[in-house]
């Protein structure tokens, strides 16, 4: 007959497998549900770097006041998908989190990189184009120099080429 | 009745005897993995409570709880629509979940309060993604801290993009 020690230790190692095998299946579930949930509603792939393009409303020039990348690294929960911006002008990184519906709207929230102790940090709506190469919109905000407002955004898919 | 074979039955027994300490295992783990997991839980959102607590608390973040009249204006300054929007709880750090309430449909309110005073928040109807009156807004607390005032823009029910100033004070 074991002895109660075997006996606990067999226990403890039931609940640490239990553990991990629900860690595991929590993981691959949202994996799965998210995958099925953009399948059923034919939602476009947003994964991917995307160059984009940040105008100012209260700009008196016609180019964008800021350029920069934003990545999109993977999906998190139905259409829901978090990633990174990144300006190398500023050599800053800041992230991203969002959500597209099948009509194609991605709205995404962005945050400072150093939050919450900088301002700076919005909103913003896009409609992404049928080809899933640009999404077009726009953001509101507070900017770096504390001022509250916002802009067009522009943002093109940045195709890998084939080496 | 069909009588049973005592050399069968004291075999069954023996069986049952020889079992019990596997099956009796088997349900502590099975039932302490269950326990574990619901204290796991029950300790994470307890956590999450007093962690966001401690957080606002820290950064001196507004409390956005409660009810909210909002009225969303468009651009060129007629106003769109007035409904109410309910904050209803915490979620994270400065992060909160609500709900927007219009005569003709709901809309859930996902947002963050940050230690500037900045609410950011994407709105979508409670059917998405069947319908989606979906979009983003960003407010700022005015100085009195009664108000918030800021811009949306979104697809409005029309299905056109539109956007303007928007202005939410306590109901």
């Amino acid at each position: 007959m074991a002895s109660p020690a075997f006996d606990l230790a067999a226990v403890l190692l039931a609940v640490i497998v239990g553990a991990a095998i629900g860690v595991v299946i929590t993981v691959l579930w949202y994996k799965k549900q998210s995958e099925g949930f953009r399948a059923r509603h034919e939602i476009p792939s947003l994964i991917g770097t995307w160059r984009c393009q940040w105008f100012d409303d209260a700009s008196s020039g016609a180019g964008p006041k800021i350029e920069d990348t934003v990545e999109v690294v993977r999906w998190t929960r139905n259409s829901e998908f978090v990633g990174e911006g990144h300006q190398p002008q500023f050599q800053l990184s800041y992230p991203v989190a969002g959500e597209i519906d099948p009509s194609r709207v991605v709205t995404l929230v962005y945050r400072a990189a150093r939050y919450p102790f900088e301002p700076n940090r919005g909103v913003a709506c896009l409609e992404l184009a049928r080809d899933g190469l640009t999404m077009e919109g726009r953001w509101f905000g507070r900017r770096f120099s504390n001022q509250f407002g916002g802009g067009r955004v522009r943002c093109e898919r940045v195709v890998q080429s084939a080496a | 009745m069909k009588a049973i074979d005592p050399r069968t039955r004291l075999r069954e027994e023996r069986a049952r005897e020889q079992m019990n300490p596997q099956v009796l295992g088997a349900m502590i783990g099975a039932g302490a993995t269950l326990v574990a997991g619901s204290v796991t839980e029950l300790v994470k959102w307890r956590m999450s409570r007093s962690a966001s607590s401690t957080y606002r608390q820290k950064l001196g973040l507004p409390d956005a709880l409660g009810r909210w009249k909002c009225d969303w204006w468009k651009e060129d300054g007629s106003l769109y629509v007035t409904d109410v929007v309910e904050i209803k709880k915490w979620v994270k750090n400065g992060r909160f979940e609500g709900y927007g309430m219009q005569p003709t449909l709901t809309y859930r309110v996902n947002g963050e309060v940050d230690g500037t005073k900045v609410m950011a928040l994407t709105y979508r109807t409670e059917d998405f993604p069947t319908k989606s009156y979906v979009g983003v807004a960003c407010l700022e607390l005015d100085q009195d801290g009664e108000e918030w005032r800021g811009y949306w823009y979104g697809r409005a029910k029309t299905g056109e993009f539109m956007g303007g100033r928007v202005k939410w004070s306590r109901a």
